[in-house]
């Protein structure tokens, strides 16, 4: 894979036939894949999903001694205010005193749409240039200067070598992908092309052959770790135990990066994933490009696949026989502290919603803790949830769902499935919590999941949760839900169908046959 | 884009008179970026159909617009969440690349057959945003489709590029009334009148605001009639809009035009004060201005006026005894940056009851042109000193020029959003969340307004004092 040549990166949907909607079990979900089924069906009626400007957003607001322009109306990116608090004190974590979230709206109004918005951006990067002097400038680039033709290469092209910045325009108009996740390629490509560099180094006076031979052994002991949004910097701490333990030096990457650790990125013996939805844009270009080897399998979180992760990093590194030690170790551990624990989770159901990976990797950790998977949904499916999947028990009675957002389906199915735990993503949390039932955040970047401790972690807090949920009962009681009677009595799979593509012939074998909606409800009066 | 020089882009040349880039005139500060904003898109108005008791808004527009102004009139706006159907509840035809190439209207008619079926409501308005205004669709054609078989749609175009979302909310109630409500007129309700005071959840103490008005009118004796929040009757209440007696708009310059479509509609008079009363002083003004209006008894209205008046002073002559004692540690000045409504609202509160003096006004709602004449010789007519207030809808400079003033003078009480923490911090002034963006306050039912109001607003004005000092 190389797609470094091109201006933006192709979308998921093509890349991986990704798909929004399914709802079955993992066979069937693994059967329309494989027939690219999965990749067509989409819904005829649809709640807000979220865009991949957005999620782009969630990456560029963490790089530190930079300033994001975002290039379109005012609308585009407000959102970022929401990060304004975190993005200052988690970036302090990581660098003591960096300055927080700064960010630069183009404000895009009529005559730009006319007249093009091109001027109106190089007066932005002019300006956070001089004001703020930032080491990068991300430019995040929306709907508006994608429909109406700006080349934004082309500004930052000329602006090049008038201001100190390094220029990233990022491709993420949010019209362009159905799968948020585009938006992780849509950052990569940008920080692949502008920000990892080979280090030229100069030429000495004087050699010092023993300082060069210790970089390179210091480089061929160290692993980068990419790290992602949604974890927290005690995550980061756990995996940075884990792996030291290894005899292994960690460098987290992208996320909370500076130009100069982003330029650091190639001195590197080994490149590991965390989330294989994340990251494999980055990981293949890194291969192809810098021939540096990666792991991408699952996800360091509930022990079978924290072991498998570690496993497959101490293997490459000749270690095996030290991290079976020490994941006895931590095992036996983990296995005392979540004892006591377990009583309160037996015969308890759960259902989980977010992002395909961790979802299952979740389940997977809460079935060890003793709690009945109901099933999953996730945001968006392609083939980087299988490592994971095969590693849930009883997995082939789960139920399936595939969709971004889309409460109208879960709330549906949640009245169906009655859960007695609802593990969901940010954005769903909140309606599902009006039903009543206990709510457990998915993950929180102030909180630990990950690794051993992240899993006791879990353990305590859901413990607390599932101990008493009036606040929520109480709301169920006083709350109406925005649904129509007639709706809880369809199947949640109602809106699901195939779109009227050119590959529909394959479709026919699908389980969701296209349905005709037509309009029942009564007009209530004359107007 | 032509060739431009690459001196031409040079700092230097820029920050000066400013180069050209192809044809455009090249001045960072003087082309309207924005920084800190302090208001979202237009349609950031589908919070005020969220308002509506029974209200969904169809939004035909890319898959994250919706979630992205929910983002910032649900949280960073006082964390008060999204009500009934806020959030991802919300309807969207998620405008992808296949509708820009194709057209969206097919898309959209699927969208609000869906909507019609699943989401219990009353009114859909369908609300675009910039991808199907640039492509084109006749989104109105699609909902009038609806609406001609009965249906109770409507549809606003609300692309981001045409303004802010002060501008999409006058839009969706001028919608509303043009095409939900019916033309024929029967009969007029004594009492009953149309409350347009706020912009539900751009005004983050919108419901606690709406209360404290629906209050103040049942007071007096007059009904009043609700459009948005709990105490609103919906849908009904739109319908009610023609047989009220009239209809009063608080604030100097917002829903002026809806109140006249009104007025056009079904010959409703208008009652204008020129913002929402805080403290006694202007509470009293109000009462009587309106007592006037409606032609209530004076000797009912005068009853009413000392009755509460009474009760205010009594509070605020208790607290004299530390309010004066300590006087001279406390500030006396303020800063503010707020819509044009509630700067006015706050300056003739601290400067006419409070007997502060003025620093910086700045007004962030970007009020229309025709309106700002007045607007000044509202800000001139002060019992103390006279205020000329400066337009600004840069959230990013109007910091600024607030800031040039508290580093010379930092005993100061500053009247704006959350985005001035860090200010009010670094130079030691103290901070009253009045205006959006508001990050780290939980908002619920408060309300400034009305004689409680004031007194609430001293007693948070002195938790940030005291907490610093005592």
């Amino acid at each position: 894979m190389n797609h470094l040549q091109e201006k933006s990166p192709p979308v998921r949907e093509i890349r991986l036939k990704a798909g929004v909607a399914h709802l079955g079990t993992p066979e069937t979900l693994e059967r329309d894949l494989r027939k690219g089924c999965l990749n067509q069906a989409s819904r005829s009626f649809s709640q807000t999903s979220g865009c991949q400007f957005t999620l782009s957003l969630a990456l560029l607001n963490t790089f530190l001694r930079a300033v994001v322009i975002l290039h379109g109306p005012l609308g585009c990116g407000t959102c970022s205010i929401a990060n304004i608090g975190a993005m200052k004190s988690f970036k302090r974590l990581r660098e003591p005193g960096v300055e927080g979230l700064i960010y630069i709206n183009t404000n895009l109004s009529e005559s730009e749409v006319i007249g093009g918005g091109e001027g109106k951006l190089a007066s932005a990067i002019l300006y956070a240039d001089e004001e703020y002097r930032p080491e990068i400038i991300l430019v995040a680039i929306g709907c508006v200067p994608s429909l109406i033709g700006d080349d934004v290469d082309a500004v930052a092209q000329k602006l090049k070598n008038v201001i100190s910045a390094t220029i990233v325009p990022i491709h993420c108009a949010g019209f362009k992908s159905k799968v948020m996740a585009t938006a992780y390629d849509d950052v990569y490509h940008g920080v692949l092309t502008k920000l990892v560099r080979e280090k030229r180094y100069p030429d000495k006076v004087i050699y010092d052959e023993a300082q060069e031979q210790r970089r390179i052994i210091v480089n061929n002991r160290t692993v980068n770790v990419l790290n992602v949004t949604s974890m927290s910097r005690s995550d980061e701490l756990e995996l940075q135990r884990l792996i030291n333990s290894l005899d292994l030096d960690v460098r987290f990457v992208v996320c909370y990066g500076s130009s100069n650790s982003l330029s650091d990125t190639l001195d590197s013996a080994l490149n590991v994933s965390i989330c294989g939805t994340h990251d494999d844009y980055f990981l293949e270009h890194l291969a192809e490009i810098y021939k540096i080897p990666f792991i991408l399998d699952t996800m360091p979180i509930g022990p079978r696949n924290i072991a498998r992760w570690l496993f497959a990093i101490a293997d490459f590194f000749g270690k095996h026989k030290a991290a079976e030690r020490i994941i006895e170790e931590e095992e036996a551990m983990l296995e005392e502290a979540v004892a006591p624990l377990r009583e309160g989770f037996r015969g308890k159901k759960a259902f989980l919603a977010g992002g395909e990976l961790r979802v299952i990797v979740t389940a997977e950790l809460l079935s060890y803790l003793g709690l009945k998977i109901l099933g999953v949904k996730g945001h968006h499916y392609d083939k980087f949830a299988l490592p994971a999947l095969e590693q849930l028990e009883e997995s082939d009675k789960l139920v399936f769902e595939v969709a971004t957002q889309q409460p109208f389906e879960h709330v549906n199915l949640a009245k169906k499935l009655l859960p007695d735990v609802f593990v969901g993503h940010s954005g769903g949390n909140n309606l599902t919590s009006k039903l009543g039932l206990p709510i457990f955040p998915l993950f929180s970047n102030a909180a630990g999941y990950m690794g051993y401790a992240g899993a006791f972690e879990v353990a305590r807090r859901l413990t607390r949760i599932l101990s008493n949920a009036s606040f929520n009962k109480n709301l169920a009681k006083h709350c109406k839900l925005p649904f129509r009677s007639s709706w809880y009595e369809k199947d949640p799979y109602a809106y699901i169908k195939s779109d009227g593509l050119p590959i529909e012939k394959n479709n026919v074998a699908c389980t969701h046959e296209p349905k005709v909606l037509s309009c029942q409800m009564k007009p209530k009066r004359a107007i | 884009m032509t060739d431009g020089n690459i001196h031409q882009f040079h700092p230097q040349g820029v920050l000066g008179t400013g180069g050209t880039f192809g044809d455009k005139e090249l001045n960072p500060r003087a082309c309207e970026l924005i920084e800190k904003p302090r208001a979202t898109c237009p349609l950031g108005a589908q919070h005020t159909v969220l308002a509506i008791p029974g209200g969904v808004p169809i939004v035909h527009a890319g898959p994250g617009c919706s979630s992205k102004v929910a983002s910032f009139l649900n949280d960073q706006a006082g964390l008060q969440g999204g009500g009934y159907l806020g959030g991802a509840n919300v309807p969207s035809s998620n405008f992808s690349e296949n509708e820009v190439v194709f057209g969206g209207e097919a898309k959209l008619r699927r969208t609000i057959e869906g909507s019609l079926k699943v989401m219990a409501g009353e009114l859909f308005v369908v609300m675009t945003g910039c991808t199907p205004d640039i492509v084109g669709d006749d989104s109105e054609g699609v909902a009038r489709e609806f609406r001609r078989q009965g249906y109770p749609v409507t549809m606003v175009e609300t692309a981001g590029f045409k303004g802010n979302n002060y501008y999409g909310h006058e839009l969706v109630n001028a919608a509303i009334i043009r095409d939900l409500v019916p033309m024929e007129k029967k009969g007029t309700i004594k009492g009953l009148v149309n409350v347009f005071c706020t912009v539900p959840y751009q005004d983050p103490y919108w419901r606690g605001d709406l209360k404290a008005t629906g209050d103040l009118l049942r007071k007096l004796g007059l009904i009043p009639n609700l459009l948005y929040g709990n105490q609103s009757q919906g849908y009904k209440a739109w319908l009610k809009i023609p047989k009220a007696e009239f209809s009063l708009v608080m604030g100097p310059w917002l829903d002026h035009k809806t109140a006249q479509l009104i007025k056009d509609n079904w010959d409703v008079p208008v009652f204008h004060y020129k913002a929402p009363p805080i403290g006694a002083v202007e509470t009293t003004r109000f009462l009587r201005a309106i007592g006037d209006f409606a032609s209530i008894s004076s000797k009912k209205l005068e009853k009413i006026i000392a009755t509460e008046e009474a009760i205010y002073y009594d509070y605020l002559i208790s607290a004299a005894d530390y309010l004066t004692e300590s006087r001279n540690g406390l500030p006396s000045r303020f800063e503010i940056i707020a819509p044009s409504g509630a700067a006015l609202s706050h300056t003739l509160f601290w400067v006419n009851d409070l007997g502060f003096s003025p620093g910086k006004v700045v007004i962030s709602d970007n009020p229309p042109e025709e309106y700002r004449g007045q607007i000044d010789k509202y800000f001139s007519l002060l019992d103390g000193d006279e205020v000329v207030p400066i337009y600004e809808e840069d959230g990013g400079l109007a910091a600024r020029i607030i800031e040039s003033d508290l580093e010379k003078d930092p005993e100061a009480l500053v009247l704006a959003s959350s985005w001035e923490r860090d200010l009010a911090n670094r130079t030691g002034s103290f901070l009253m969340r009045v205006s959006v963006p508001i990050y780290d306050r939980l908002i619920m039912n408060k309300s400034y307004w009305g004689y409680a109001g004031g007194l609430y607003l001293l007693e948070d004005l002195h938790a940030e004092i005291l907490n610093k000092s005592a």
